[in-house]
């Protein structure tokens, strides 16, 4: 399990993260929302090792992060970031080969080749595999480094769970990919491990996260589940908008709308 | 497969390296059949032959083909690494550590060591110069390698404009302390600068050779166990991290290495451009950019280019000699070029 406890980080003089306390169990996916600049990235990167913090605790599988060496950390948790940086003609297999180099010395194993295979397929990207990366569209480059922070934790699993985070999963994805990203990263969870994702369609936090951290310049204004937390008030707050939770009458899930003021709300609701 | 494609390009350009070898310490002004290289080498050590060669043969042949035909396959094979893996690096196939300033930081170094004071005299012809001198020039590189890394990062990209025009206002920069020292300097001294500047393997001797030795090979050796590590990089440093890379280190050993090399081959042989670049990138064209391949393959091709580029250098005038940065800048500013007209259209695609 993930635990976060009083992280506190200073950016600028008139913009911190303060008190930020938080945790994940194995099997949720937690989705951190807020409007841009409410500094979700930033926190992202202070769970992952990346970023140090001023003061405070996170603890991976009850060891505090910092005692996590780089190559054990890489073993259990993977990160999807927002922008890659890929520029040389590596094929896609030789990619998400990539999220098997913290497990193998020099040569990948038979295990490697299967993990990697079998998350090609995963993320439906088995066709283009001995493509040149740098020919794929934005969005595909994407469900590349999807299927390579997968494989970097799939494989044997001991009792611990692992973790898998990610920076805008949907970004350059299609609705069909955005749904088929968060359903592997759901199917990943419910395996036993954790996932903590920073999203920015709501609708896709309704309906794929268990959990909710709200931000708002660098302030948790809410964590919890789905249903307590994305509120009409507590969204509105949050992005400086209007903003109304809607059940279509035929639909599973709840969406948000957004309102200008001068719509009538009463008519829709009505419906 | 890729495997077997990888294994007959290692075995082609193996042999031509052999073959070049043969005859960089073969052909010139006194000519050496390959038996008779045979015979002397073997009748060095021990047994007799039945070939006859001549005494000027034999010195010839020691004293100054075999000392130059090393120099240039561990000059070439050291270059060309680190190139390769300066490229890793900074993310960029176009980082070369002549272009980016490196080589001129570590010549430069060198002019101001001989003014200032390196006893002018013994410098070039002893075992012990060359490491005072390649230990200077290590500094000159390591310090510029820093620098153009430092101001050419920025939120973990490598902005190339900005490493290129670095690599310009070093190279100006180094150009002008340069020109300025060999101002100040007295008439031994210039002498000293001339002879060492002219950049040819033309110097080259057993204590040339013995004086680089180490520092050449700890790179070739070295940084191939960086292979995966590099990979990782080129997916941009956080994420290197992430695959549990240790980049501090990394980054620390490849800068550490690359001057290392560079500083010890501008000691002995002046700046000798483009191989870093133009190895690399052949090797890359034609089986990948992996490095687990490339840091194997650059080393053998660099060593190829030096010796077949030394070789036209003093044979295509015979009896004068073409100083070999002449030949390397021939084949390489070309193919810079034609490097940096495809990267722009790369970008213009994204």
């Amino acid at each position: 399990m993930l635990r976060v406890q009083n992280i506190q980080f200073r950016i600028s003089p008139n913009l911190s993260l303060s008190n930020i306390s938080f945790d994940v169990q194995a099997g949720e996916v937690v989705a951190i929302l807020g409007a841009n600049g409410a500094v979700k990235s930033t926190l992202l990167k202070i769970i992952t090792g990346a970023l140090k913090m001023n003061s405070g605790n996170v603890f991976i599988n009850d060891l505090p992060i910092s005692y996590w060496t780089s190559k054990e950390l890489s073993k259990c948790t993977a990160v999807m970031q927002q922008q890659n940086q890929l520029q040389l003609p590596f094929t896609v297999c030789e990619v998400v080969m990539m999220g098997r180099y913290p497990h193998f010395k020099t040569k990948a194993t038979l295990e490697d080749e299967n993990i990697v295979a079998c998350v090609l397929e995963k993320t439906g990207i088995q066709k283009l595999k001995d493509r040149n990366y740098l020919s794929l569209s934005g969005g595909e480059q994407q469900r590349v480094h999807l299927a390579r922070v997968l494989a970097q934790i799939s494989g044997k699993k001991n009792a611990e769970p692992r973790y898998l985070f990610m920076d805008e999963p949907s970004n350059n994805l299609d609705i069909r990919h955005q749904h088929s990203a968060l359903n592997v990263a759901k199917e990943f969870a419910q395996e036993g491990n954790c996932v903590v994702a920073v999203l920015h369609d709501l609708n896709l936090a309704l309906q794929y996260a268990d959990k909710i951290i709200l931000l708002k310049n660098g302030a948790m204004k809410g964590f919890g589940a789905v249903s307590t937390v994305m509120t009409n008030e507590s969204l509105s707050d949050v992005y400086d908008l209007p903003l109304t939770i809607f059940y279509p009458p035929s639909g599973s899930h709840p969406m948000v709308i957004p309102f200008a003021n001068n719509i009538n709300n009463n008519e829709l609701i009505n419906n | 497969m890729q495997s077997t494609k990888i294994r007959a390009i290692t075995i082609s350009i193996s042999c031509l390296l052999i073959v070049s070898v043969v005859m960089g310490m073969g052909m010139g002004a006194v000519s050496i059949s390959p038996l008779q290289i045979m015979a002397i080498l073997v009748g060095k050590t021990s047994m007799n032959t039945s070939i006859q060669y001549s005494d000027v043969q034999e010195s010839v042949l020691v004293a100054i083909r075999l000392p130059r035909v090393l120099l240039a396959v561990l000059i070439g094979s050291s270059l060309a690494i680190s190139g390769a893996a300066m490229q890793g690096l900074f993310r960029n196939p176009l980082a070369d550590p002549s272009l980016i300033g490196i080589s001129s930081g570590a010549s430069f170094a060198a002019v101001a060591a001989i003014v200032l004071g390196i006893n002018s005299v013994g410098i070039i012809t002893s075992v012990a110069g060359t490491y005072a001198l390649s230990f200077v020039t290590f500094l000159g590189a390591l310090i510029t390698a820093v620098l153009v890394y430092r101001l050419s990062q920025s939120g973990g990209k490598t902005i190339i404009t900005t490493m290129l025009l670095a690599g310009i206002a070093i190279n100006s920069l180094a150009g002008a302390g340069t020109g300025l020292f060999t101002y100040a300097a007295n008439d031994a001294q210039l002498r000293s600068i001339t002879f060492w500047m002219l950049g040819s393997l033309g110097g080259a001797t057993w204590s040339s050779v013995l004086g680089i030795l180490p520092f050449t090979l700890l790179p070739v050796f070295v940084l191939p166990h960086f292979a995966k590590a590099l990979n990782a990089f080129s997916l941009g440093e956080a994420n290197a991290a992430h695959l549990g890379t240790n980049t501090e280190r990394v980054k620390i050993i490849i800068v550490l290495l690359a001057a290392l090399c560079v500083g010890a081959s501008v000691a002995v042989a002046g700046i000798i451009g483009f191989v870093g670049l133009v190895v690399p990138h052949i090797i890359r064209l034609s089986i990948g950019p992996d490095n687990r391949y490339l840091l194997l393959l650059t080393p053998i091709l660099g060593a190829l280019l030096l010796v077949s580029a030394d070789l036209a250098a003093r044979t295509l005038f015979i009896p004068s000699e073409l100083p070999i940065g002449i030949i390397t800048s021939l084949i390489g500013a070309p193919f810079f070029l034609y490097m940096v007209v495809k990267e722009l259209k790369t970008q213009k695609n994204f």
